[in-house]
């Protein structure tokens, strides 16, 4: 079974309530309590579950509590589990990008050696310090998240003449973004988990300790580099980078078969 | 698929690239306290009404995230 059908799999298992996308409604029943480990919006008129990201800015941006204890504890035994595998298998947002990169066009393979730490400065900024000290606006979702923008904005604004009404600078600087992250997924591999992903940061610190992870039979490999030709964001695929999503392209490349994703 | 998910046996285990027996050690115990951890935070966040909240914020359309808010 591909990986693409495994994403698939993990979208409609996510957002089962495709109906909606017409209703222009969101489901409003009680799975809507729990979170969901990829980057879904929880206004994505399909989702069945709500996004960590946005439901810690709720926490931090002026609910009852400062933290959601919740979301820490399920980021954490996630994180520890399946580190980087979420973004690569389970994030509905990864797999938009991974289908754009599907099309036949020169790609841009390249390492982002600065850009890559955007993602922690988005973290930091916009998901904890601006909501938690600065106004009660959960700013990330607010202002750059271009998941909410294609899944939720895109589907309810079509479908409700109120809310597109209300249409403002806030909403055209989030198609901007999302606009340009499109656009670029089509050139660059996954541009928006490697430099704006708040989700992927998080995901990313648990590579190396996490359960299921990259190993190399040292007995196997004869060095030949395929897996670094094949990898298209540049890294050491047995180094556990946080930047590896677990595309497994490293995988596949190797002939031997001296790499794999697996538990201990 | 198979290929991906392979669980290598133990000697290949013991060959691991990234780390020899001791650090993989040190890995696994990491592995068990995060969890530990992260399963204790859950319990305490649903035990003081978190998921309500959640599921209040997650119930209606969320005017922030549609770029009206």
């Amino acid at each position: 079974m591909s990986r693409l059908l495994i994403q698939l799999g993990f979208f409609l298992l996510q957002n089962p309530f495709l109906h909606n996308f017409f209703s222009g409604r969101i489901y409003q029943g009680e799975l809507k309590s729990f979170c969901t480990p990829g980057l879904n919006c929880y206004s994505c008129p399909a989702a069945a579950f709500s996004c960590p990201i946005g439901a810690a800015q709720m926490f931090f941006s002026g609910a009852r509590h400062t933290m959601s204890l919740y979301v820490a504890g399920f980021l954490l035994s996630v994180g520890v589990i399946f580190g980087k595998f979420i973004c690569g298998f389970v994030c509905p947002f990864g797999l938009l990008q991974d289908l754009l990169y599907r099309i036949k066009t020169p790609k841009i393979i390249t390492r982002l050696r600065f850009l890559k730490y955007v993602k922690y400065a988005v973290l930091a900024i916009f998901v904890v310090m601006l909501p938690m000290f600065f106004t009660n606006l959960p700013w990330f979702c607010a202002y750059i998240c271009p998941s909410g923008t294609i899944f939720a904005a895109v589907p309810l604004l079509g479908a409700n003449d109120f809310l597109r009404d209300q249409i403002g600078g806030q909403f055209i600087l989030k198609a901007i973004i999302a606009a340009g992250v499109l656009i670029l997924s089509v050139f660059i591999l996954r541009i928006f988990c490697r430099v704006l992903c708040p989700l992927g940061a998080i995901y990313g610190l648990f590579n190396r300790i996490a359960v299921l992870r990259m190993r190399c039979d040292k007995k196997k490999c004869t060095g030949c580099k395929r897996c670094n030709k094949a990898c298209h964001v540049k890294i050491e695929p047995a180094a556990n980078s946080p930047e590896c999503f677990r595309c497994g392209n490293c995988v596949k490349a190797c002939e031997e078969g001296a790499l794999s994703c697996s538990r201990e | 698929m198979k290929k991906f998910f392979r669980i290598p046996n133990r000697d290949r285990l013991n060959a691991n690239c990234n780390s020899g027996m001791q650090t993989g050690m040190k890995i696994r115990a990491a592995q068990i306290l995060l969890f530990a951890v992260g399963i204790v935070l859950i319990a305490l966040g649903v035990l003081r009404g978190e998921l309500s909240e959640i599921f209040a914020k997650g119930s209606l359309v969320c005017l922030e995230c549609i770029g009206l808010g």
